[in-house]
């Protein structure tokens, strides 16, 4: 049983959590529907905000959890054989949540179809887009394979209906299983070259840009697939203790995904040492007064409290001074997954407060000409309800598909 | 310098067969487009739930859709429409699926203009002229700020925004003039944002706007290719076609497009109705836009708006093919620079002084 449904007093505590962003999320939805762009803050000098940054959380979240099933479906990494379906339903939902944020940031999202009509592919935002797509395809292709078994038998209600869909309604094989887990493996080592790719690709549509020298960084790439590691490990290191069944903290998987999580937990910092500490160590250039503006401007706490302190830190030590206890290690990975999002606020805004222009911060004062940036109202509300929805469809996959035991 | 534009029908472009399809179906109007402004109000007596509807026609329309949404619509605008509203909506209806304007062959760009031209008319009850005027055979635009003339009086902006039926609202303009100290070279130390007396003492002039570069990062970063460099040099938007993601709006090291937050606002009355496809025909909203160098001018012979406002004579224009240029004349004989010369776009916009 797991925890989830042992606890009845953590069920009340997430269910009240979820209807509290629900309730704020739907009126944003409602004020993005209504008003558009109007109640943003960002503007004509800060074109991306809040959500471009979640983009690149979610999608992070995404490639980091697929890529944990990936070892398993692909490479037979057994040890972590049990959370394989969580992480793959985890990727289903978080890439649901960043391809519905970037969608909601487009002036035209229902021309989005345009990429796929005429697509250029000299932009990396078009690489982007068809990788997520054969991404998208390919999880969705592992999605039924993985869960063929798990549906076996079904025929009533929406799970049979599912079952139906996905072909095992009417019972499953040993047949049939060795069919699918060999495919598994194909579309699984097929997958890690693709999240590879697409992840590297999202990084890499902000570092050829050379109109800003903040994002004009070989290392972003780089950055932004250890993050979708580190973002997407964490995370399933606190969904498998409070969803999996029987999931034991002093157990193989997770003791083997604690280290994962340590290692690139690590290797991130030493990567963000290298990013930060180059341009800044003789203080010249404009790169340096970017990051000195992260690190001791006006949002020197994104970085310091968010990022580096309930981030990075106090995870580490939990995860090294209690290496077996699910309390710390769930503390430690909802710490490290949720505060992932002040690092890529941090990678997306900062390029962007620097005038193309030095000067223009003096030209015409207006709403949408000003080069600060703080999410507005209708912005965090807009991202409560994406969590909302992509918390929504994850627990029904969850309930349907991995999890059909009582609640305590 | 050769033209860097992509030849045409060489992008992919699967964007044909829903033309297709929509030149195939009935004129029923449907969802209006996306980016369509909101619909006029619906009169009274022709939905379907109104009694004076006849059954046999309503059956019919929805049977002959195939989707109910489609259909509704349909049989929605078939029944109780005034002619011209019939007409607006068969033609907000075809606007929908028309393609990318490069790839457009000459009739189907001279239809997209009639349609324009008339849903115009319908929309406003504005006549307007929209040109497709191509690029001229041996011309490539160029030009030239003479610094030293500049005294900051801003007819230029006025100029462009009346040209260009500009967003009043948001007060959208694409020309920049900062007030620089003498003894700085940089907008840094300077300010656009003056209400005093000009030329002040002391002070220099100097604008900025779209410098069309012959490497523009804005057209690369583009992923429907809704942006692109024409054969002259000027750097224009298919608004119908942009997604408005702002990625040519973040990677331009000048700060020269500007997006449209919200519907633009133009008085009545300030209309130009002298337009260009690709240049200053109403934009709508949460698309991109930028100077064209008032493709609608350049390409008929005249000055861009900006260039004739001036009263100084400060800004120089022309073809840098023509070696009896203008421009020509100020690049071979005048020191000149350009602005972040080092990220290699190849602005052609120069700045110099007497």
């Amino acid at each position: 049983m797991s925890l989830f449904a042992k606890n009845q007093q953590l069920r009340r505590v997430l269910y009240v959590l979820w209807i509290v962003i629900a309730a704020v999320g739907a009126w944003g939805l409602w004020q993005r529907a209504e008003t558009g762009h109007r109640l943003a803050n960002y503007g004509s000098y800060v074109p991306w905000g809040l959500w471009v940054a979640a983009y690149i959380f979610f999608i992070g979240l995404s490639a980091g959890a697929f890529l944990l099933s990936a070892l398993v479906f692909g490479f037979g990494f057994n040890k972590l054989e049990r959370l394989a379906p969580y992480a793959l339903l985890t990727a289903l939902a978080t890439l649901f949540m960043a391809l519905f944020s970037i969608f909601l940031d487009l002036g035209h999202p229902f021309r989005a179809v345009n990429v796929f009509l005429h697509p250029n592919f000299g932009s990396m935002m078009t690489w982007m887009v068809w990788l997520y797509t054969a991404y998208f395809i390919l999880i969705i292709a592992e999605s039924v394979l993985a869960f063929r078994p798990l549906l076996a038998n079904q025929q009533e209600g929406l799970r049979g209906m599912i079952a139906k869909l996905i072909g095992s309604a009417n019972g499953y094989t040993d047949e049939q299983r060795e069919r699918d887990e060999s495919r598994l493996k194909i579309l699984g080592r097929l997958g890690i070259p693709l999240a590879i790719s697409f992840h590297g690709g999202v990084g890499a549509l902000f570092a050829t840009v050379v109109a800003r020298p903040y994002w004009h960084s070989a290392l972003y790439p780089i950055l932004f697939l250890t993050g979708a590691l580190v973002s997407g490990g964490a995370l399933m290191l606190a969904v498998a203790l409070i969803f999996g069944d029987d999931m034991d903290p002093a157990g193989e998987a997770i003791q083997m995904l604690r280290k994962i999580v340590v290692g690139l937990l690590a290797f991130d910092l030493l990567l963000e040492w290298a990013e930060y500490s180059i341009p800044m160590w003789y203080n010249i250039g404009p790169e340096a007064a970017l990051m000195k503006e992260v690190l001791f401007g006006h949002y020197w706490y994104v970085f310091w409290v968010f990022h580096f302190g309930l981030g990075a830190i106090i995870p580490l030590i939990l995860f090294m001074r209690a290496p077996k206890s699910a309390p710390a290690l769930i503390t430690g990975g909802l710490l490290t997954a949720l505060t992932y999002m002040a690092v890529r606020l941090n990678l997306v805004v900062p390029a962007l407060i620097e005038p193309q222009l030095k000067g223009l911060e003096n030209a015409y004062i207006r709403s949408r000409l000003v080069f600060e940036y703080f999410p507005s109202a209708m912005e965090w509300s807009v991202l409560a309800g994406i969590t909302a929805l992509g918390a929504a469809l994850w627990y029904v996959g969850y309930r349907l598909v991995l999890n059909r035991e009582r609640m305590a | 310098m050769s033209s860097t534009e992509p030849r045409r029908g060489r992008r992919l472009d699967f964007g044909g067969f829903l033309r297709m399809i929509a030149s195939d179906r009935s004129p029923g109007p449907a969802a209006p487009a996306a980016d369509d402004p909101a619909p006029e109000q619906t009169p009274k007596g022709s939905t379907l739930l109104d009694k004076s509807l006849d059954r046999r026609d309503a059956m019919k329309a929805l049977l002959t859709g195939a989707a109910a949404f489609g259909a509704a619509a349909t049989a929605q605008a078939s029944i109780g429409k005034s002619d011209a509203e019939k007409e607006r909506r068969q033609l907000e209806w075809e606007e929908y699926f028309k393609g990318n304007y490069r790839l457009m062959t000459e009739q189907e760009r001279r239809e997209t203009i009639a349609r324009l031209e008339r849903l115009a008319e319908l929309k406003r009850g504005q006549r307007v002229s929209i040109a497709g005027t191509p690029a001229r055979e041996g011309v490539l635009y160029g030009y030239a700020f003479n610094i030293s003339r500049c005294r900051g009086y801003r007819d230029c902006i006025r100029a462009c925004v009346l040209e260009n039926n500009q967003d009043r609202a948001s007060t959208m303009q694409y020309i920049r003039i900062f007030e620089i100290k003498n003894g700085h070279m940089s907008p840094e130390n300077g300010n656009a944002d003056y209400f005093h007396e000009v030329p002040q003492e002391g002070h220099f002039y100097l604008g900025t706007q779209c410098f069309q570069c012959e490497n523009p990062p804005c057209v690369k970063v583009c992923p429907v290719g809704a942006t692109w460099k024409e054969p002259d040099g000027i750097t224009v938007i298919d608004y119908d076609w942009c997604i408005g993601c702002r990625y040519c709006e973040a990677a331009c090291p000048y700060w020269a497009r500007r997006f449209n937050w919200h519907e633009p606002k133009i008085p009545r009355n300030e209309l130009n109705p002298k337009q260009h496809y690709l240049g200053n025909r109403p934009r709508k909203k949460g698309v991109m836009e930028k100077c064209t160098f008032c493709i609608q001018r350049s390409r008929e012979g005249q000055l861009p708006a900006c260039a004739e406002a001036c009263p100084t004579g400060a800004r120089i224009f022309g073809n840098l093919l023509d070696p009896n240029s203008e421009i020509r004349y100020v690049l071979e004989n005048k020191k000149v620079f350009r602005l972040k010369e080092d990220l290699g776009t190849e602005p052609k916009f120069w700045y110099f002084m007497d």
